[in-house]
């Protein structure tokens, strides 16, 4: 017969809750200075509408720069200030150790006026312009691009498009393949219509969107998470980051309204992509037209983008130098676990220098 | 055990008053009553619990907690970003702490009376139903937006357009009367598939009477607002409906959940020698509902329900813009539909201006070639 760990039980509760007591105490001392992110050096260098590119101060003498600069393109989804959160594990500190000259874009925070903001605008103006600007700036011919998530979907269709101006590419937790059955957010999709969404909230608005992240895992995001978090936030070095983390998730833009209907339904709902039929502007995505080196990068145990979405662009391009790396991390533990600096960040950083 | 708790029935209930009333008003202001008044009457009463529910559902969107912290006015407020965690970690611990309470109760019940374990779980499974069917409501929440919380105000001036449809109003009610009443009792019995068939009988006969009235044509000197109103509160019914047939259905899957959690919790304690801490109870209460509510998150079927809902909340979005907008018309205000025309302009302008930027790009590297050249 079972018996209750009542003392067990108890002293847990106790301890627990001295835990709470102090991290709460910590919490009521913070500053924001304490929990302050994107803290590398950076200049803003083009501002496009409510877009702006980034340049990051290089970390290496500028005889180690890397000939070939890069641009990293983030989601629309959330900030790009994630890639380099807190110092210890920023991923993009440790590019700029590699000698990696960086770019990076904000796409900013839509407002009512963007409402009619395309994902054409945002591809083949946008992103263009601010690949022009680098290699003018820069003298090289070519740049590296990265595109994170939903910024690896626009990559892989400005590279389809613009294979000339791009000498590597390398895709984070990018959705190509969006038939997938393992995924909530491409199972939903199909069964809510975008069109009478973006007709009701012109721009969708971000609460909309982070409750919807959050319900994917409701048990775990809504009380887990917290009850884990409690559990840990007496250590200031601890509750910092989870701070930072948690500031990050819910600092989300909303999403312009006819950008979302045609990501949606030409992607989510009806694939094109990977069929071979998505148009932008008028020109037809081949993605075997993209023939560069490239790198494939999926998180093991992601929710938002699984594998299965990501890894079919491996066999849609014609690039012959092209590698596979699967890591043990979640959607966002790709950035800002202790893996990100110490094992992903240098896998990447190794390959584009390597090529660059 | 129950198989709704009485949050569940009041909410319900008064939002189906809600409906009644507005029809009744309606019907009043001809001079004349249902002929079926007691059957009314008693209906009314009997919806009467059922709104509650949802007026306490979204009372609680407008009060200082909001929705997981989501709370514009609290937000401005509280500016500070710490605060905001501390918001969503009150919460979770809201629920940590009413679990640990309950535990805590349940074994200092089982360790007075050891012999009485079974009759102690049934209780405790009864307790922790009702917790799970408070964090229910918070697990439905996609694909609907705070803003539409808020439009959930009264509609005045329901107007003349019942009249036609009142002879063929009541008859689906009382046609169905019996078998609604045999689904409530069953599902308060416990009998959790009935909550479903009552949320879809209820639909079904609310498309054949307020459903039909709410879409007639208006007439009378405000037709198109009256009309306007009428589509509006129909999507908002529809919304409602839509709100419950999927609370329903999660909560049943969270009941189902809870009953397994205490059967296995029963079996540890007949079969295995280790002691239960509270952490061993927590981990096996998360785990559980985690894996029902993923599980069920996958099925067509949940998929089905949440499409529905978000295309119900964007349809009332939609309307009740329409109908707020056809009442600003006549104020000396830029309306949203006018400010949409603006911002269009001003988007086709930036594309030309771009495009123009370009050319003149391309005709000065012209020029400098060609300047080039003669050189």
């Amino acid at each position: 017969m079972q018996n209750f760990d009542y003392k067990g039980s108890a002293e847990y509760a106790m301890n627990y809750m001295q835990g709470v007591i102090k991290g709460l105490d910590n919490m009521m001392n913070m500053s924001a200075d304490m929990i302050r992110t994107g803290e590398l050096e950076k200049e803003e260098v083009l501002n496009i509408g409510k877009m702006k590119m980034y340049h990051y101060k290089p970390l290496v003498e500028e005889s180690k720069l890397l000939d070939t600069p890069m641009l990293i393109t983030y989601a629309l989804v959330n900030k790009q200030y994630m890639m380099d959160l807190q110092p210890d594990r920023s991923v993009i500190k440790a590019f700029l150790e590699k000698g990696i000259d960086t770019y990076i874009i904000d796409w900013g925070y839509p407002a009512k006026e963007d409402l009619y903001l395309t994902l054409e605008d945002h591809i083949e103006w946008y992103m263009d312009e601010c690949v022009d600007y680098i290699i003018e700036e820069s003298g090289q011919p070519q740049i590296t691009l990265l595109g994170v998530c939903q910024g690896g979907t626009f990559s892989t269709i400005y590279t389809a498009l613009h294979q000339d101006k791009i000498k590597n590419f390398v895709s984070m937790v990018t959705p190509i393949d969006f038939s997938i059955e393992d995924g909530l957010l491409f199972k939903w999709s199909r069964y809510f219509s975008i069109d009478k969404m973006v007709d009701a909230y012109e721009n969708v608005p971000a609460d909309l969107m982070n409750s919807t992240f959050v319900m994917l895992k409701p048990f775990e995001l809504i009380v887990d998470k917290y009850v884990g978090f409690g559990a840990y936030m007496w250590d200031l070095d601890y509750l910092a980051n989870f701070m930072r983390t948690e500031n990050w998730i819910f600092d989300s833009p909303d999403q312009a309204g006819e950008t979302i209907r045609k990501f949606v339904n030409d992607l989510y709902v009806d694939n094109k992509l990977v069929k071979g039929e998505f148009i932008l502007d008028g020109k037809e995505v081949n993605l075997e037209n993209i023939e560069c080196p490239l790198l494939v990068v999926c998180a093991k145990y992601d929710h938002l983008v699984p594998p299965s979405s990501t890894k079919p662009l491996m066999d849609a391009v014609s690039s012959t130098d092209k590698e596979f790396h699967m890591f043990d991390v979640g959607h966002v533990g790709m950035y800002i676990s202790p893996n990100s600096k110490n094992e992903i960040a240098p896998v990447i950083g190794d390959w584009i220098a390597e090529r660059s | 055990m129950a198989f709704f708790n009485d949050e569940w029935y009041k909410g319900g209930l008064d939002f189906q008053k809600e409906m009644a009333s507005r029809y009744m008003d309606t019907i009043n202001s001809f001079g004349f009553f249902p002929r079926e008044k007691s059957w009314h009457d008693d209906w009314q009463e009997s919806m009467k619990k059922w709104t509650d529910f949802y007026s306490e559902t979204f009372e609680s969107l407008k009060s200082d907690k909001g929705f997981f912290g989501f709370n514009p006015a609290k937000d401005i407020a509280d500016m500070s970003e710490i605060a905001k965690v501390f918001d969503r970690f009150a919460d979770s611990m809201s629920i940590y702490t009413k679990l640990q309470s309950l535990w805590i109760e349940y074994i200092g019940k089982v360790t007075d009376d050891p012999e009485d374990y079974l009759d102690a779980s049934k209780e405790y499974m009864e307790a922790t139903g009702k917790l799970v069917g408070e964090t229910a409501k918070d697990m439905i929440r996609p694909f609907i937006s705070e803003d539409i919380f808020s439009m959930m105000e009264s509609y005045e001036n329901l107007n003349n357009t019942a009249k036609d449809a009142y002879n063929e109003f009541l008859a689906p009610w009382t046609a169905k009367k019996d078998e609604l009443a045999e689904c409530y009792n069953k599902a308060m019995a416990g009998d959790w598939q009935s909550c479903g068939k009552y949320m879809s009988l209820i639909t079904e006969i609310y498309q054949d009477t307020f459903g039909k009235m709410f879409r007639s044509t208006g007439i009378g000197i405000f037709k198109d607002k009256a009309e306007l109103n009428f589509k509006t509160f129909d999507s908002y019914v529809n919304l409602m409906l839509s709100y419950f047939e999927m609370l329903a259905n999660v909560q049943n899957i969270l009941n189902d959940a809870n009953k397994e959690l205490w059967e296995q919790i029963v079996k540890i304690m007949e079969e295995s020698d280790k002691n239960m801490t509270f952490k061993d109870f927590y981990d096996m209460w998360i785990k559980i509902n985690s894996k029902a509510i993923n599980d069920f998150y996958f099925t067509d079927e949940f998929a089905s329900f949440m499409g529905k809902f978000a295309d119900n909340a964007s349809d009332f979005k939609i309307k009740y813009d329409e109908f707020m907008e056809s009442l600003l018309e006549s104020l000396p205000i830029p309306t949203n539909s006018e400010m949409k025309s603006v911002y269009k302009t001003v988007y086709d302008l930036r594309k030309e201006v771009r495009s123009l930027k370009k050319e003149i790009k391309g005709l000065r590297k012209e020029l400098d070639d060609l300047n080039k050249t003669e050189e």
